[in-house]
Formats: C-alpha cells, sequence, structure tokens
C-alpha cells in the first residue's frame, strides 16, 4: 500500500476522534441546558 | 460580568486560540517539516501521535493530583477535575493506540508488537477505561469520588513505567527524544514537534473547560431536583 495511505488513515482517524469528542460535548451541553431551564421554570412556576 | 458570561468568553477565546494553534501545527507538520529519508512521509505520524500521548499522560497526572487532593479536602471540584481529565486521557491515549499501529505496519512490517511501551500503554488505556466504568458502577456520589480517588492514585503507577519503559527494556519503539545530548530532531522538524505539543496541550485545556462546565450543569440539576422533590 501507499506510504500516503498510511498518513492519510492516521491524520483521519486522528480528527474523527477529535471532532466526535466535542461534538459528544457539545450533545451532552445542550441537553443538559434545556433539563436545566426547563427545572428552572418548574422551579419558578411552582414558586408563584 | 456574571460568572457565568465570564466563563462563556474565556471558553471562546480558548476555542479559537486552540483552533488557530492547530492549523498552524497542521501546517507545519504536513508542509513545512521536511521529509524525513529513511522512513518518508508516514514519519509524519510522529508529531501528533507524540503530542497525544503527551497529553494522555498529562491527563492522567492531573487525575493523580486531583484524587490526592480531593482525598486530603474532599471538595467536589476535586473529583470532578479528575473525572473530566480521565476521560480526556481516554481519548488521546486512543489516538496513540491506534496511530501508532498505522506508523508500525510499513515501517516494522507488523501492525502490533507486545513491546513494553506499547503494551504498558494498552495496559493504561484499560486502566482508565475502567476508572470510568467504577464510577459509573456506584450510585452514591461521595463513595464513588472516593473510590475513584483511590482508583485514579493506583492507576498512576503505570504511567512512569509506561514513559521509562523505553529506556528501561530493549525495545523496537523508537528511542526517546530527549537525552543528555539534546533533542533528536533537526530544528524545522522541532519546530513542527513543539507548535503540535502545543496545539494539543491548548485543545485538552479547551476540553477539560467544557467538560467541567457539564459537570457543573449537571451537579446543579441534581440539587435542584433535590429541592423539587424533597
Amino acid at each position: 500500500m501507499d506510504i500516503l495511505f498510511y498518513l492519510f488513515l492516521a491524520y483521519s482517524i486522528i480528527w474523527v476522534l477529535i471532532f466526535g469528542y466535542s461534538l459528544r460535548l457539545g450533545k451532552r451541553q445542550d441537553k443538559l441546558q434545556k433539563e436545566l431551564e426547563l427545572l428552572k421554570e418548574l422551579i419558578s412556576s411552582k414558586s408563584s | 460580568m456574571t460568572e457565568n458570561t465570564r466563563t462563556s468568553l474565556i471558553e471562546k477565546v480558548l476555542a479559537w486560540s486552540t483552533f488557530l494553534a492547530v492549523f498552524v501545527a497542521l501546517y507545519l507538520v504536513l508542509v513545512y517539516a521536511p521529509t524525513e529519508k529513511t522512513m518518508g512521509d508516514v514519519q509524519r505520524i510522529f508529531y501528533f501521535h507524540v503530542a497525544s500521548a503527551w497529553v494522555g499522560m498529562m491527563a492522567f497526572g492531573v487525575v493523580f493530583v486531583a484524587s490526592i487532593a480531593y482525598l486530603l479536602t474532599r471538595r467536589t471540584n476535586w473529583d470532578t477535575y479528575a473525572y473530566t481529565s480521565a476521560e480526556i486521557g481516554v481519548v488521546f491515549t486512543t489516538i496513540v493506540l491506534l496511530t501508532g499501529p498505522i506508523w508500525a505496519k510499513p515501517i516494522w512490517n507488523a501492525w502490533w508488537t507486545w513491546d513494553s511501551r506499547l503494551t504498558t500503554t494498552l495496559i493504561l488505556w484499560f486502566l482508565y477505561l475502567a476508572y470510568g466504568k467504577v464510577r459509573s458502577a456506584i450510585g452514591e456520589e461521595e463513595k464513588k469520588a472516593r473510590l475513584a480517588a483511590v482508583f485514579g492514585i493506583l492507576a498512576f503507577v503505570v504511567v512512569p513505567i509506561n514513559f521509562f519503559a523505553i529506556r528501561w527494556w530493549r525495545t523496537m519503539h523508537p528511542g526517546a527524544l530527549v537525552t543528555s545530548k539534546g533533542i533528536g530532531l533537526a530544528p524545522d522538524m522541532m519546530l513542527a514537534f513543539f507548535a503540535s505539543l502545543f496545539a494539543f496541550s491548548l485543545l485538552y485545556c479547551y476540553f477539560m473547560m467544557r467538560s467541567v462546565r457539564i459537570e457543573r450543569m449537571k451537579a446543579e440539576i441534581r440539587r435542584l431536583k433535590e429541592g423539587l422533590f424533597n
């Protein structure tokens, strides 16, 4: 196999993992943000 | 300026600095650095492979320090730092374990060998993966943090063994880059190497910041739920 194929494969893996992890953090953060806002709404409606 | 706005601003500055540093490092590694004479272009894997290994070890070092700090102070912040750092360490060690064999195949004509450096890296990866599993298996917060801290301290024993493996034992893995004679790289390669090291260190800080924020959100949700349902 061409030597450049190995270089391409290695760099693809590096960036897929890094962007994948970054995306996962973003999704987690969005989900928690929504949950947090919902809870705050619930608390304010309960207290009013 | 509220604390949340300040944190968001720091996060944005860090994100852009990281992006810029990664971009510069990629240029230096793929364009600026000369092609190595014996290995050819496949040697360019080395730059981010070593940078990932560095970040992995640094991340596990943070787990170790934060775990000790947690056991001494019992402050949940330290437990959060330990947990988030372990997760990031596993991501970067995964990169090391995947890019290493891709470099090895054309150079050694083998994807893997049970060499001391390779084996201890695999052990490290399994240990910190287990660290995450131990945490998720325990429900009670205080007990989880305490046991994880003990695990984080004990697991760190493998980090220096992994670091010194290429010095202590005969190995197929390339030798130490920094020796008493200096750094074994041409100046152009050295620049690319330090740029990739810097870029990935920034990336670690950026991931840490985002992960810590997520863990704090989780804690706030738990606190609000307790207030709501008790």
